[in-house]
């Protein structure tokens, strides 16, 4: 069983339509379409990439121009990746016109198979928390008041993937890359939103980690081009929505954060993605990725911590003893 | 027999039927209900999944009969 497939509530073995879910993801290794052929300059950035690069060059190097991950991957990005799959599938089978009611049984089923393939002892997020969040998520925003934008071809604005040319160094064009979860209506303004599982409760603290922020600035920036450009937004974003989710063991608890943006601050975030692109491309003349030993044990520790204690001589053994290759590509639609 | 919200959570999710995926998700309202429930008094008291009962199995002669020999 590799896919479920929600609208006819079966278990098909290949993918052969749009609504069949891969129920894991295959590492893949392939050659990376965001940098120059033959080059560690990478043209194409999304908030992953360029959050790395910022957090620590030595980080990106090894992760997004060489390919290493951990394997498996940690927890808590593998629950988040299996909530955004619910989430979308279930906004997808309301724009398609499922019965609400049948549409949340099968997304109860999908929750299911996915929190299956989680590989670890964290009891906030397991299979039953999973089904839980989701199911909950269902319940308490029905009706729900951030209403989902369509698109012009009548889609609905979910994981919608965007390439935007936002910058251009040393003749090169730079893409701005991502993944919009969704785009609402949100009290008559429009947002991209994100789903943001966390096991802290909300405060300020966790309200103040999206903004500055790559992502979220990433997100309204995209956003503002393309109502510029015409098509998709309707209106330039007022913000970004966090819809975010505290998990516990027995519990799930929801909450809406508006993070206003305004169109001087996106001008500067692009202008600071211009020179951070030119480091990048400085980094891949020198072949130099310094280390950034002030970020080593943020966030829980580098997952290449183990890697940059040793001497440089053995970081390549330990790369391939301990980590995965698995391709990185911003430029690779969802 | 009565089968808990986890024990039907923790079978295969492909083996689900209809009626075990109406019992997840009614128990599930019935598990967010007691915890708003204490919620709203400031308890810190739990809504565990394994205190959520979601259907009365039908007994078989199996389940109520002592085997002797």
């Amino acid at each position: 069983m590799k896919f479920y497939n929600p609208l006819t509530d079966s278990f098909p073995e290949s993918q052969s339509s749009k609504w069949d879910i891969p129920l894991w993801q295959e590492l893949e290794v392939h050659e990376n379409s965001s940098f120059l052929p033959g080059t560690a300059f990478q043209f194409a950035w999304d908030s992953v990439s360029m959050g790395n690069l910022r957090r620590c060059p030595r980080k990106y190097w090894f992760e997004n121009v060489l390919g290493y991950r951990l394997d498996p991957m940690p927890i808590a990005l593998h629950f988040g990746i299996a909530y955004h799959t619910c989430m979308e599938v279930w906004h997808k089978l309301q724009a398609h016109g499922l019965d609400p009611e049948i549409a949340h049984l099968r997304i109860i089923r999908l929750a299911g198979l996915l929190g299956e393939f989680f590989n670890s002892t964290d009891t906030a997020r397991t299979k039953e928390t999973l089904i839980r969040a989701v199911s909950w998520y269902i319940d308490s925003h029905s009706p729900d008041n951030a209403e989902t934008v369509k698109l012009t071809n009548g889609d609905p604005a979910v994981e919608l993937s965007f390439q935007l040319p936002i910058a251009e160094v040393n003749g090169i064009e730079i893409l701005l890359c991502g993944h919009i979860d969704r785009v609402v209506d949100f009290m008559g303004e429009i947002y991209p939103t994100d789903y943001k599982t966390t096991k802290l409760a909300f405060g300020k603290d966790f309200i103040r980690q999206f903004k500055p922020n790559v992502q979220t600035t990433g997100y309204v920036t995209a956003g503002w081009i393309l109502a510029h450009e015409g098509g998709l937004f309707p209106s330039p974003p007022a913000g970004m929505l966090i819809d975010a989710i505290q998990l516990g063991v027995n519990f799930a608890r929801y909450q809406r954060f508006t993070i206003p943006f305004y169109e001087d601050e996106i001008q500067h975030f692009i202008d600071d993605y211009q020179a951070w692109v030119e480091t990048a491309l400085r980094y891949s003349e020198l072949n130099r990725w310094p280390a950034n030993e002030h970020a080593c044990t943020d966030y829980g520790g580098c997952p290449f911590l183990p890697v940059c204690e040793q001497h440089p001589k053995k970081h390549e053994k330990m790369l391939n003893q301990h980590y995965v290759k698995s391709t990185w590509d911003p430029r690779k639609s969802r | 027999m009565t089968d808990t919200l986890r024990d039907t959570m923790l079978r295969h999710a492909k083996e689900w039927t209809d009626d075990d995926l109406r019992d997840i998700v009614t128990g599930l309202r019935e598990q967010r209900a007691r915890w708003n429930a204490e919620q709203s008094v400031g308890s810190l008291k739990r809504a565990s999944s394994n205190k959520i009962a979601v259907k009365a199995k039908p007994k078989t002669i199996s389940s109520v009969m002592k085997v002797t020999l």
